[in-house]
């Protein structure tokens, strides 16, 4: 199935032009966006015998979205609106999202990192991207984004004779989230300022950064989040009935949260909006389940 | 078939007294005073609410929106006066001198100077349009109130006129809404701050008779004398002379005199001492809470091994974040305070020199600010800060008198400038050895005697910029233009940049050149 959704009058806190009202930015209906994709979802009865029945579905969906507008002033396609909501924990002056015409919702505006010849990042090295000789806030740039891009979905359930065994797990591709624990990790925050020691993370490790001064707008901390998620899997045994078909029992054990394949460093990748800092762990809930039925 | 309508009028107003919409505001008399503390809370606070919660500016950090702190890191975070260790980005741009159109600090100081002046415009508008329904004692206050709303207006616009040169410009006859509005080049608005600040004079209460905290003559002279000082920047042309004739009306006022004792001008009850202050930002524990105001000034200067409950009157901890270049320090002869008592330094566990901008015990740190009263006792609470910031400070004027001698300015003299200055130096020293000759008293002694008497209270950057030693290479501190020795920086430097996200909105904008 393919899908185009254009959604106009979006709610966005947008800037205004100084000295035409009391505020800064106003909460207006005024962005509008775009998101393209296709689905496509399978269901299929693999085997299916007196003794063996094998169940699988399986879905996915692709979605690219772009945003068109976002104030109703000129319009200047340069016009870029950071993210109120997306401030970077651990420092007064960072916010490290926001919104362009022609670009995904909520991408990372951050600092294009250079990396020495081993792969390192070299601390507080960015590239210049407009060549003007200096290193600032002009040469931020639009990186990645915190949706993904392809979603899937697999399930699958299988019963041989009394045993059943059933699970779920999910995959997202393309989204990317800012590993705030990581960046907030380098040699500087040991020595806190008040006179004391300080604990960091391993990540800090990584980078070795002492010096730390625009570390954390730099796009090193823009991680790939894509994840495979198996959410639940369960098995399950029927008792043949006993006492004339007067009781049906079943016993099942399952796992939810089961394990997750991913490359992001940080503790979870499925975080919503992409910002990680503080993010309560999901648990793994072992579960054991009996089941009656009494004619 | 029936058709109904109303025949009645549309418009009405609530009913409930609970409800203020602007159409029922001044029916209460007592919201002319009110809404003039809003325009004065302005300075130290960041929206309707105290503390944090309900910002007029959207930033991550609500402190940083509000007046005093931007204004503050914009006089002093850019020169020889502070380096900032928390390695915000902002921040660091503006010590190093290469902040662009996007920096954040640029955005919120210009945000913030604006919303006030808004708010002053409306205030203006509105009352001025019920000021013939008013009579008797109302109405002389109200007619009050508008000067001093005016007089603030022509502050906030002295302040943009001096961060950014050529502005956006609105004023009461413009009513809020979707207009753009226009610019204004430097020095047109330097015409109408001063056509401004000289038409409310006859109706601003007398030097020293108003309400604490208020604006009156004298501080309409004191900011005409530092407009008038600095108007060969602002507009090209010298006003030396207009700049002594203010200052002789705010000493020939006879209220005004320098303390006897200089570190106690800057703690928790300072707001006893309106003989050498003119106007401060009113601070109060209790009543005036904001990240934003005296109280980031006095926290963030606060950190290492100081005493921040007993010493500082802030039990709540320092931010560690502001504290002087090795640069500055040296700037006093003797940095231990036992000489010149306005070396106010902490530097117990302290080491010199600073090569790593970001470690707080580097540097020597000031101990100018404190939230104890001149007896030793702890402000009312633990954060947020009594000590009142002084805008507008009688030494101010001897200086700016003797400055403008200097400069070739009429109405004055030599010797009276020289006694101003010792005057200043006797009060710093104790006694009258720290007092200078005739031969002395040359214009790099005034910039050097003037980060000492004034440093920490937000003129260093004009000043500097007045003297030619903002950029450029004549001048070098720790960390200028990045580097730890200093470099020369560019002269665009001089005014900062309009925010790119004003000027995507405002097409009447132009950039300011270098930009």
């Amino acid at each position: 199935m393919l899908i185009t959704k254009k959604t106009s009058n979006l709610l966005i806190v947008t800037n205004v032009p100084v000295l035409s009202n009391f505020s800064s930015t106003l909460l207006q209906n005024v962005a509008d966006m775009t998101n393209k994709g296709a689905e496509l979802g399978l269901n299929a009865v693999a085997i299916s015998t007196k003794d063996v029945n094998w169940q699988i579905g399986y879905n996915i969906s692709y979605n690219k979205n772009t945003v068109t507008k976002l104030n109703n002033a000129n319009n200047n396609p340069d016009f870029i609106q950071t993210n109120p909501n997306s401030g970077i924990a651990g420092t007064t002056s960072g916010l490290i999202q926001a919104n362009k015409v022609g670009y995904p919702l909520n991408s990372f505006y951050v600092f294009q990192q250079i990396y020495d010849a081993n792969g390192k990042p070299i601390e507080d090295g960015y590239v210049d991207r407009n060549h003007d000789g200096q290193i600032n806030s002009a040469d931020q740039y639009l990186y990645k984004k915190p949706d993904p891009t392809v979603l899937m979905g697999i399930s699958s359930s299988v019963r041989y004779k009394r045993i059943d065994f059933s699970f779920s797990g999910r995959v997202s591709l393309g989204n990317y989230n800012y590993n705030n624990v990581a960046s907030g990790s380098t040699y500087r925050g040991l020595y806190s300022s008040l006179g004391y020691l300080s604990n960091q993370t391993k990540a800090a490790n990584d980078t070795k950064f002492t010096n730390a001064l625009q570390t954390n707008l730099s796009d090193y901390y823009i991680q790939n989040a894509s994840f495979f998620r198996m959410d639940n899997m369960t098995v399950g045994y029927t008792f043949p009935t006993f006492s004339n078909n007067k009781y049906k029992l079943r016993v099942s054990a399952g796992v939810q949260n089961v394990f997750v394949i991913t490359s992001y460093k940080g503790l979870d990748p499925e975080i919503s909006g992409g910002l990680d800092n503080n993010f309560f762990p999901r648990a793994r809930i072992y579960q054991l389940g009996l089941n009656c039925n009494f004619q | 078939m029936f058709v109904t309508s109303c025949t009645k009028k549309l418009d009405t107003k609530p009913i409930d007294p609970l409800v203020t919409t602007s159409a029922t505001l001044f029916d209460n008399p007592a919201a002319y005073k009110q809404f003039l503390a809003k325009l004065y809370g302005s300075l130290a606070l960041s929206g309707q609410k105290g503390q944090f919660g309900a910002p007029e500016i959207q930033a991550s950090d609500e402190g940083t929106t509000c007046f005093l702190r931007e204004y503050w890191a914009a006089e002093e975070v850019t020169t020889d006066e502070c380096l900032n260790a928390w390695g915000d980005g902002g921040l660091v741009e503006y010590h190093g001198g290469i902040w662009s159109d996007n920096n954040l600090y640029v955005q919120l100081m210009y945000e913030r100077l604006f919303i006030n002046i808004a708010y002053t415009n409306e205030y203006i508008r509105d009352v001025n349009a019920k000021l013939g329904g008013l009579t008797g004692s109302l109405k002389n206050d109200a007619t009050q109130y508008v000067a001093e709303a005016r007089f603030l207006r022509a502050y906030f616009y002295y302040c943009a006129m001096d961060m950014y040169g050529n502005c956006p410009f609105a004023t009461e006859a413009d009513l809020p809404g979707t207009f753009i509005p226009k610019q204004i080049a430097r020095a047109d608005l330097f015409k109408y701050i001063e056509s401004e600040l000289i038409a409310i004079q006859p109706t601003l209460a007398d030097a020293g008779a108003n309400e604490y905290a208020r604006a009156d003559k004298a501080a309409d002279w004191a900011l005409l004398s530092r407009l008038y000082l600095n108007a060969k920047v602002f507009t090209g042309t010298d006003r030396s002379t207009d700049c002594i004739t203010y200052c002789n009306k705010v000493i020939s006022s006879g209220k005004y005199a320098l303390h006897n004792n200089y570190r106690n001008l800057f703690l928790a009850d300072n707001n006893s001492y309106r003989d050498e202050i003119i106007m401060p930002i009113a601070e109060d524990g209790v009543n005036t809470q904001s990240y934003g105001d005296m109280t980031f000034v006095i926290h963030a200067a606060v950190g290492g091994s100081e005493d921040a409950a007993n010493e500082f009157g802030i039990a709540s901890g320092g931010w560690a974040g502001n504290r002087p270049t090795n640069t500055f320090v040296n700037k006093f002869a003797d940095p231990s305070g036992n000489t010149d008592k306005r070396a106010i330094f902490y530097t117990s566990g302290q080491t010199i020199p600073i090569t790593n901008p970001t470690v707080f015990t580097q540097g020597y740190l000031s101990a100018k600010f404190k939230n104890v009263t001149s007896t030793g006792a702890r402000g009312s609470n633990d954060t947020f800060v009594d000590t009142d910031f002084p805008l507008f400070r009688f030494a101010e004027i001897y200086l700016n008198y003797a400055e403008a001698v200097l400069r070739g300015g009429s109405g004055g003299d030599r010797g009276t400038a020289l006694s101003y200055i010792n005057k200043i130096r006797d009060r710093a020293y104790g006694n009258a050895s720290g007092e200078i000759t005739d031969g002395q008293l040359t214009l790099p002694f005034m910039i050097d005697e003037r980060g000492r008497e004034l440093y920490w209270e937000a003129f260093r950057r004009t000043d500097l910029i007045r003297f030619g030693l903002f950029t450029g290479g004549s001048y070098l501190w720790d960390f200028k233009g990045n580097v730890p020795n200093g470099a020369a920086t560019d002269e665009h430097l001089n005014v900062f940049p309009i925010p790119a996200s004003d000027r995507l909105l405002n097409s009447n904008l132009k950039q300011n050149p270098g930009y």
